[in-house]
């Protein structure tokens, strides 16, 4: 007799047969008439609106002084990486500043009745060697939970982004993995084998942090991406997009305003094929983590105004007071354009890519034809980058709702793609993140609840030829005075690892300024 | 005008033909056994027709609105009528009832169209010629379906989309006689419109049943069914041929009563039997109950803790006088206790400590069911383990599957237990097998509970020893993070059941 696999659901849950049923009944009551559900949500209220403050005029004297021997301006990854080396090293006293209602800064995070979700960065790969200190955090949170015979990290399995781990949807279907494999010729294969091989030869010259990286090749940081791939003969327009796609989603721009440097450096800079820890939460699950033994030290609804070798000036949002924080050090863990505004300084050449993110409330995962669903999918149409699933590390075994985290970098002039942004109501995003997954999803307006929408106006610093290796970058992290600086807008590229290192950098230099004696946790 | 009706003629016929094609489809694809369902649903509608042809009768004046009434009516029900099946199985227990209804009803409406045709028509022939013609082409049309309907139809649109596409056929013959008779219609305006919402209607239907129509169109139970019933989580059917019960989860087969002991005294006997005091059980899955059936056999089980997902599965296999006959009122037991929850993130929470733990779950197919395959469940299921405990996994089998067998052994070992994998011949599923996880060796029991049909101190000797066909073979251990066992699992069994 035939065997037949024993106990083999099809699906884990609902049948083919519970889907079209569902559809069926779907489709019946639309046509009688019923009403269609309606999907909720709102463009959700970025604090840092109160930005415009920072233009305004503010209460001309502070009601009231505080002292405290460091001050860190910024809760970001590299404000609270600040906090964490400090209190690594046993200073305790110091208060960290920071303007939203709580910490996480471009890796904050959400939660409603289904799970939590990420509002900006949702992943980490896993640290190389230079990456010594963030390798120090993962052992503290217990991401990293021993070594192994080759006395490489062990990680914690949960933690590891669970597979499947990327699909990309194309030509009507879900195919494995992101680079667009379906329909591609030879020729095209050959190129990408091709290409691997040229970034492997570039492995070990460009490193996280960007700082430890070889001073050998800066000349691919005076061309744009695409200049590099012509000038290596790289023509297949699958390859062109796979590179550009990763121009898109690490730094918000296109292989047109992406320094080869920094192109380069995406697939350099790790081994290949490196896995990922990530949370429902996104990196937020390492903020919040960080954030936690803070307790009072860390103040919330505080928008830094003014800050001088003496301390910071902050206003209170919720009480409108101008309050003065008296520091020996101050760390000013804030992008650089707001640097600018609070402590100014000549700093030419720091430019943004706005982003907007999207969460969709929906029922259950949406499946699409092909590939099954997986933690990263990928729509090679469109702007947008598609969607990240927040449950996919759910140990569950069965479907059930979910919350899609949909990106998308705006890759223009990032002047006019700002004033865009702002001008466009709930509405316009709501139908746009439908028309982008519906080709996937044909049910997506069905299992979607809600979408809520975050309007991220300087997301990301864009790493355009010759910003990495310029002049103003490398001035920008030099302290002046009693004044340290920290954020991954000092590395010029985006990234938990940049944040932290930076975070780490300061507060080791503030450590040293007073008398502190500490190795250092940057290798 | 003559033409045109004997046109229409052809074009019902063919109508009439697809409608009750699909429904005899329908029911084989749905309840399975389709000499039964074709025949029954065949005697139906012609009986049905027989009742329309005898309606006719009374329909008096308005002969030609009647007919459109009819028409769009049949086209309305006919084109909805695959939907409304497929609708009604997923979601009402009285599917029979619904199908017939729908069978009789698009029946009676076929059956007055030809009476109320040749009333139409019998001005314009001679009573012979227009026997002839109608009739003649009446058969010619239900030629036509039958040819299409396995050839084009269901290959190439599916049931859903082909009745939606007949529906709309009909619906344009009941349009077009309101233009024929256009002079002799008063209220043509009015069955117009009716007759373009129905239009619209099914048109809506056909564009948005794309979705629909790719539906995998099996055969799924041979025999009759004794128990169905759709619960949040999957269907549970229970089928019954002579004394053979079954059970099909989502339509597949989890056991058959002829030679289920095999199975469920291969998976519990041999783990049980050599603990030393297993006072404490934990069954995860298996919510019908017999797992926990055979574990009651030993004497020296005082609980049992049953974990299952589905709490109409442990209630049905509790309740159902057939279902809990079978495991012989076992989740009756004042022993047990229920648990309904998702096995991984139970055992997660759960601080207990078991003396035996059966691991029933469905085979990883998916991503998601793997889940209860990797190293870090079995790490969990480890902390779970009291001192000397023991583990049985159901491993799909070593010879249909080997590299995945093979592969959940290699993932208890990398969790850090020791595996002793067996196997075991069970007819329904052919070579069957089972790892015992523990954290020491596994020594095998010299004694076992009174009154097993399969399992003996002597034979259970031999599960241990696999031929060379079933020999280990070289795989990498099932993580969260690389689930090689659902491509092990997906290549092995798509070579068997393409
Ligand atoms: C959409 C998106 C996706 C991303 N995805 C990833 C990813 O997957 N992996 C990855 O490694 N990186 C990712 N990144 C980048 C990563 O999030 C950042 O590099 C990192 O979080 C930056 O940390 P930071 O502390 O340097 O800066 P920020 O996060 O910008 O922190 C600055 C903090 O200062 C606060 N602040 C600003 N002005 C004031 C003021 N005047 N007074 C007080 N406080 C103020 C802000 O509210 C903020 O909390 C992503 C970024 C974005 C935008």
């Amino acid at each position: 007799m035939t065997p037949s696999g024993r106990r083999s659901t099809p699906d884990g849950g609902l049948t083919r047969r519970d889907f079209l049923a569902g559809s069926g009944a779907l489709f019946l009551s639309g046509c009688l008439g019923a009403k269609r559900k309606r999907i909720e949500g709102e463009i959700v209220a970025d604090a840092r609106a109160h930005g415009h403050l920072l233009r305004g005029p503010l209460p001309t004297t502070p009601s009231r002084t505080v002292e405290v021997p460091v001050v860190v301006a910024g809760a970001g990854i590299a404000g609270l990486s600040a906090a964490w080396r400090l209190r690594r090293a046993g200073v305790e006293d110091f208060l960290v500043l920071e303007l939203e209602s709580s910490a996480g800064g471009n890796a904050r995070w959400g939660s409603n009745a289904v799970t939590e979700f990420p509002w900006a960065a949702h992943y980490v790969p896993l640290p190389t060697r230079e990456s010594v200190a963030v390798r120090e955090l993962f052992r503290e949170l217990g991401i990293i939970v021993g070594t192994d015979a080759r006395g490489e990290p062990e990680y914690e399995e949960r933690y590891l982004c669970a597979a499947p781990q990327e699909r990309l949807f194309e030509f009507g279907r879900w195919h494995d993995g992101l680079y667009p494999s379906a329909a591609a010729d030879a020729e095209d294969l050959a190129q990408l084998r091709r290409f691997r091989e040229r970034m492997a030869e570039f492995r070990g010259k460009f490193a996280i942090p960007v700082e430890r990286s070889s001073r050998g090749l800066l000349e691919l940081d005076a061309l744009t991406m695409r200049r590099w791939l012509d000038r290596e003969g790289f023509t297949s327009p699958r390859l062109r997009w796979y590179v550009d796609y990763a121009c898109r989603d690490d730094y918000g721009c296109t292989i047109d305003t992406t320094s080869a440097w920094a192109g380069i450096h995406y697939y350099a800079s790790r081994p290949e094929d490196e896995e990922v820890v990530t949370w429902p939460a996104g990196i937020g699950w390492i903020a919040r983590r960080l954030a936690a033994p803070l307790g009072r030290r860390l103040v919330t609804g505080a928008l830094v105004a003014r800050a001088d070798g003496e301390g910071v000036d902050y206003l209170d949002t919720r009480t409108r007071e101008r309050v003065r924080v008296r520091a020996k050090r101050v760390i000013l863990a804030l992008p650089r354009f707001v640097v600018q505004r609070v402590f100014p300084r000549t700093a030419d050449g720091f430019t943004y890519a706005p982003w907007v993110v999207a969460n969709v409330t929906v029922d259950r995962v949406p499946e699409g034809r092909g590939a099954p669903p997986c933690w990263d999918n990928v729509l090679r149409d469109g702007d947008s980058l598609g969607y990240v699933v927040a449950t996919h590390q759910s140990l569950r075994t069965r479907p059930g709702p979910s919350v899609l985290t949909w990106y998308l970098p705006c890759t223009g002039d990032p002047a006019s793609e700002r004033a865009a942004l702002v001008a466009r109501p709930w509405e316009y995003w709501r139908d746009r993140v439908i028309a982008d997954l519906r080709p996937a999803h044909p049910d997506i307006e069905e299992r979607a609840s809600r979408i809520d929408v975050m309007l991220l106006g300087h997301a990301m610093i864009r790493p355009v030829p010759g910003f990495v290796w310029g002049k103003s970058r490398a001035e920008a992290a030099a302290r002046v005075g009693n004044v340290h600086f920290a954020h991954s807008d000092l590395s010029g590229l985006s990234l938990f690892e940049e944040a932290q290192y930076h975070g780490v950098r300061a507060a080791e230099e503030v450590l040293r300024a007073m008398g502190v004696r500490c190795p250092s946790l940057l290798g | 005008m003559k033409h045109a009706l004997l046109v229409s003629v052809f074009v019902l016929a063919t109508c009439g033909l697809v409608y009750e094609l699909i429904a005899g489809a329908a029911a084989s694809y749905l309840l399975g056994d389709s000499v039964t369902q074709f025949s029954t649903i065949i005697g139906a509608y012609l009986f049905s027709m027989g009742i329309g042809s005898w309606l006719s009768r009374y329909v008096g004046r308005g002969l030609i609105a009647r007919f459109i009434q009819i028409e769009i009516l049949v086209g309305v029900v006919g084109g909805l009528s695959s939907t409304i099946l497929f609708v009604a199985f997923g979601q009402l227990p009285a599917f029979r009832l619904i199908l017939y209804a729908v069978v009789a009803l698009i029946g009676i409406g076929v059956g007055m169209e030809i009476p109320l045709l040749l009333r139409i028509l019998k001005d314009q022939l001679q009573f012979k010629d227009l026997v002839a013609q109608v009739l003649s082409l009446d058969y010619v049309g239900a030629l036509a379906a039958s040819i299409l309907f396995p050839i084009w139809l269901v290959p190439h649109l599916g049931l859903i989309r082909t009745s939606f596409l007949f529906g709309i056929a009909n619906i344009g013959v009941a349009l077009w006689t309101t233009w024929l008779f256009r002079e002799h219609l008063p209220a043509a305006r009015f069955f117009r419109v009716q007759g373009a919402a129905a239009l619209v209607l099914l048109a809506a239907g056909f564009a948005g049943s794309a979705a629909i129509s790719d539906f995998a169109e099996e055969g799924l139970y041979a025999d009759e069914i004794i128990f169905f019933r759709t619960t949040a989580y999957q269907k549970i059917v229970v089928t019954r041929e002579a004394d053979d019960v079954r059970l099909y989860l989502n339509g597949h087969l989890q056991f058959s009563s002829r030679d289920e002991y095999r199975y469920h005294e291969a998976l519990v006997h041999p783990g049980l039997a050599a603990v030393a005091d297993p006072g404490r059980v934990l069954v995860l899955g298996g919510g019908d109950g017999l797992a926990v059936r055979e574990i009651l056999k030993d004497p020296r089980v005082r609980e049992v803790r049953l974990v299952d997902l589905d709490p109409e599965m442990t209630r049905i296999f509790r309740d159902h006088a057939s279902l809990s006959q079978l495991n012989g009122g076992a989740l009756r037991s004042p022993k047990l206790r229920v648990t309904n929850a998702d096995a991984f993130l139970w055992l997660e929470e759960a601080g207990d400590r078991y003396d035996f733990v059966v691991v029933d779950f469905p085979d990883p197919t998916n991503y998601s069911l793997s889940k209860l395959y990797t190293t870090s469940f079995y790490r969990r299921l480890a902390r779970r383990l009291a001192e000397g405990g023991i583990a049985v996994i159901q491993s799909t089998s070593p010879l249909f599957a080997r590299k995945s067998f093979w592969c959940i052994a290699e993932t208890v070992r990398a969790a850090g237990l020791q595996a002793a994998p067996y196997h075991v011949y069970v007819p329904s599923f052919g070579e069957w097998g089972f790892v015992l996880a523990s954290r020491e060796a596994y020594r095998p029991p010299e004694r076992f509970p009174e009154g097993l049909r399969f399992v003996s101190a002597a034979t259970s000797r031999s599960f241990f020893e696999f031929p060379p066909d079933m020999a280990p073979v070289p795989v990498e251990a099932n993580r969260l993070n690389h689930q090689v066992l659902v491509q092990y699992y997906d290549s092995e069994w798509k070579t068997i059941n393409p």
